[in-house]
């Protein structure tokens, strides 16, 4: 825990990383830094690749290509036991024959360490997974969110530089699932120890990380803090996955790549994009469009048909026609008063240019 | 009380209208026969008049209590080679990509579908002094001439039913090694274990009862039987399933024989209770 990556550097730098099997490729060619200290969520349906990455940087499988880079060293092929990682496993995977301390303890006892350090250890570990006084009691003995946190404290014990952790709330009820959310984000904040995590649960995803990796099919889509992934997606599937999206289709960057041909009109970009002189698609979420009351004004402003709205409680949505035919969905907060959105209405809707962002236009069929 | 629930008591009826014709086919032989142990043999004729004179016949004579003696240690011999062989090959076919095990293990239990007299046969074959261990031996000149010592003493009873039952022991080992989950082992070297760690911490402790219960039963197996000592045992290796064989035969004494075999059936059950005591550890709750 003393040692330092390469100043500032990242802690973790995985290269090329690919996965075959006969038939099917798990894993295609991923780059990945994790950075010392963060919480790295990777994040992807099922089948996406993300256990084959996370059993490929604990060692447990061998790549068929590619670096995993630690202190600058090539880890891809070393034993799992030489790595300084661990691993909480979805399952937990405690020794069903050695009581809560023993199973504790097994990394310290496994390095020969004397038996009053490892007390000692074990005691405060359990006190930080708030399991004090439960050292006797057999993992038969405990329920699923206590048999989660001796996992994390026999992980933890071993003062790793990265902990590994494959769905480990996948198998609790959703109260103890947001409970056990919390308190893993606290532990990883009280002791600074890296978390790569993997879920398929945006929410989870969301709450828990500094940052996401989006994974599809075996590659990374996009690496980000969650607003990024949110308001930034750098593909179709990115732009998709979280939520509602509105996508409007046949756009046109300009050739200096200032601005962009929209059937909404023009709008002029914030930040450079690498799509100059491309087709493209725009994206913005339906809640960055608000509706203008008369002499409001935003960035750009467009009139809109309102052909349904849907009062959810605390949000409204509607689905609006522009003149141009573009559908767009719209979503606000709710007023006790009367609303301005009614079916039928012909509403002025604003938005702003950094609200929205642009992904390469689908191939053409 | 709900109408739909079903009342103990008719629970109970339909428990006891399975289990009692059940328990009458496994137990009434059984008590007929230690029963036969109050009987008497007086000038080859069986006397039916109860008394204990049989039973302590059989449990004082120094001779029958001799070769007891010596069968308990011949089994305990045995079962111990058992649980070592027995583990070793449960695990070296464990260790096996998943596609062999399931032929390895049939190969292993093969034998057993062999008539258990032509088993025997073969073994002799094996040790003869025309057999295959002798074969082998003068080949590779570690000996002259054929060994005959190999045969009809008390170490031919040992080899022979250390052999024969061998996949009494590997089956039970092999189940409990199967039933490890992998991703313990994956735990134990993520923590820092090298494999013999592992095999020491994990696999051992969670597979050696179930080995252990397979070596049990190799004893209480060893213990009863008459016809591998008959067959390959010769005078030295006259055994306590034998001497209680010869009653039956030989001796015509049914009443001594039973009152024999109860002490047998006593060993028996004494080792299926502490097979008990062993599958029952704590930790499994
Ligand atoms: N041992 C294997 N042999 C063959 N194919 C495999 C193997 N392990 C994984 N795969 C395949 O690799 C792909 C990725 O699997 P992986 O387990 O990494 O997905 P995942 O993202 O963790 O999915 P989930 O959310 O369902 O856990 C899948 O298509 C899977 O079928
Ligand atoms: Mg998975």
């Amino acid at each position: 825990m003393t040692q330092s990556p390469v100043d500032g550097g990242p802690l973790l730098s995985v290269r090329g990383l690919a996965m075959r099997y006969d038939a099917t490729t798990a894993l295609a060619a991923v780059d990945l830094d994790v950075q010392n200290g963060e919480f790295l969520t990777i994040l992807g349906p099922s089948g996406s690749g993300k256990t084959t990455l996370l059993r490929l940087i604990g060692g447990f499988i061998e790549p068929s290509e590619g670096r995993i880079l630690f202190d600058g060293v090539d880890i891809a092929h070393t034993a799992i036991e030489a790595r300084p990682f661990n691993t909480v496993f979805q399952d937990y995977a405690l020794f069903p024959h050695m009581n809560v301390a023993q199973n504790v303890g097994y990394g310290l006892m496994v390095r020969g360490r004397p038996k009053s350090e490892i007390a000692e250890k074990v005691a405060k570990y359990l006190e930080i997974v708030d399991l004090a006084g439960m050292e006797r009691r057999h993992p038969a003995q405990l329920s699923g969110g206590q048999r989660q946190r001796v996992a994390l404290a026999r992980a933890l014990i071993c003062d790793p530089r990265l902990v590994l952790l494959d769905e480990p709330l996948a198998a609790l009820d959703a109260g103890l699932r947001r409970q056990m959310q919390e308190f893993l984000k606290s532990i990883q904040r009280q002791t600074g120890v890296t978390f790569l995590f993997v879920t398929h649960d945006q929410d989870e995803a969301v709450t828990l990380s500094d940052r996401i990796c989006v994974m599809a099919q075996g590659r990374v889509e996009q690496i980000g803090t969650a607003r990024d992934i949110y308001y930034r997606p750098k593909s179709r599937f990115v732009a998709t996955f979280f939520g509602d999206n509105n996508l409007i289709e046949g756009c046109r960057v300009t050739v200096d790549g200032a601005c962009v041909e929209t059937p909404l009109g023009v709008i002029d970009l914030a930040a450079p994009t690498a799509l100059a002189g491309k087709r493209a698609t725009l994206c913005i979420r339906p809640e960055s469009l608000s509706p203008l009351s008369e002499g409001e004004t935003a960035d750009m402003s467009i009139q809109a048909q309102v052909t349904a709205v849907d009062f959810a409680g605390p949000v409204t949505r509607a689905l609006l026609e522009t003149d141009a035919g573009v559908r767009l969905s719209l979503k606000s907060f709710s007023r006790p008063e009367r609303d301005s959105i009614l079916a039928g209405a012909r509403l002025t809707i604003g938005f702003t240019a950094s609200a929205t962002a642009l992904i390469p236009a689908e191939a053409a069929p | 009380m709900n109408a739909a629930r079903p009342s103990p008591l008719s629970g109970l009826a339909v428990g006891a209208a399975i289990w009692a014709p059940l328990l009458a086919l496994i137990f009434a032989p059984l008590m007929s026969f230690l029963i036969y142990g109050f009987f008497q043999v007086e000038d080859n004729q069986i006397q039916r008049t109860l008394s204990l004179e049989t039973y302590r016949e059989a449990l004082t004579n120094p001779a029958y209590m001799r070769t007891f003696g010596k069968t308990v240690l011949l089994a305990l011999q045995v079962s111990l080679a058992c649980l070592v062989l027995g583990y070793a090959t449960a695990y070296f076919v464990w260790r096996r990509p998943a596609r062999w095990r399931a032929p390895l293990l049939f190969l292993l239990a093969a034998p057993l579908l062999m008539s258990y007299v032509i088993r025997i046969y073969a073994m002799r074959g094996v040790l003869g002094a025309n057999g295959l261990l002798n074969g082998v031996l003068t080949t590779l000149g570690i000996v002259d001439e054929p060994v005959t010592a190999f045969l009809f003493n008390l170490t031919a009873v040992k080899l022979t039913l250390i052999v024969i039952l061998l996949p009494f022991a590997t089956l039970p080992t092999f189940i409990a090694l199967e039933r490890i989950p992998a991703s313990l082992l994956q735990a134990s070297s993520d923590l820092g274990a090298g494999a013999g760690r592992t095999f020491r911490s994990v696999v051992l402790p969670l597979s050696l009862p179930g080995a252990t219960v397979g070596a049990m039963f190799t004893f209480v197996l060893a213990m009863g039987d008459f016809l591998a000592p008959e067959l390959v045992g010769g005078i030295d290796g006259f055994t306590y399933g034998r001497l209680v064989f010869t009653q039956f035969g030989l001796a015509f004494n049914w009443p001594l024989g039973a009152a024999l075999s109860a002490l047998l059936l006593a060993v028996a059950l004494c080792v299926v209770f502490g097979a008990r005591a062993i599958g029952s550890a704590r930790w499994r709750r």
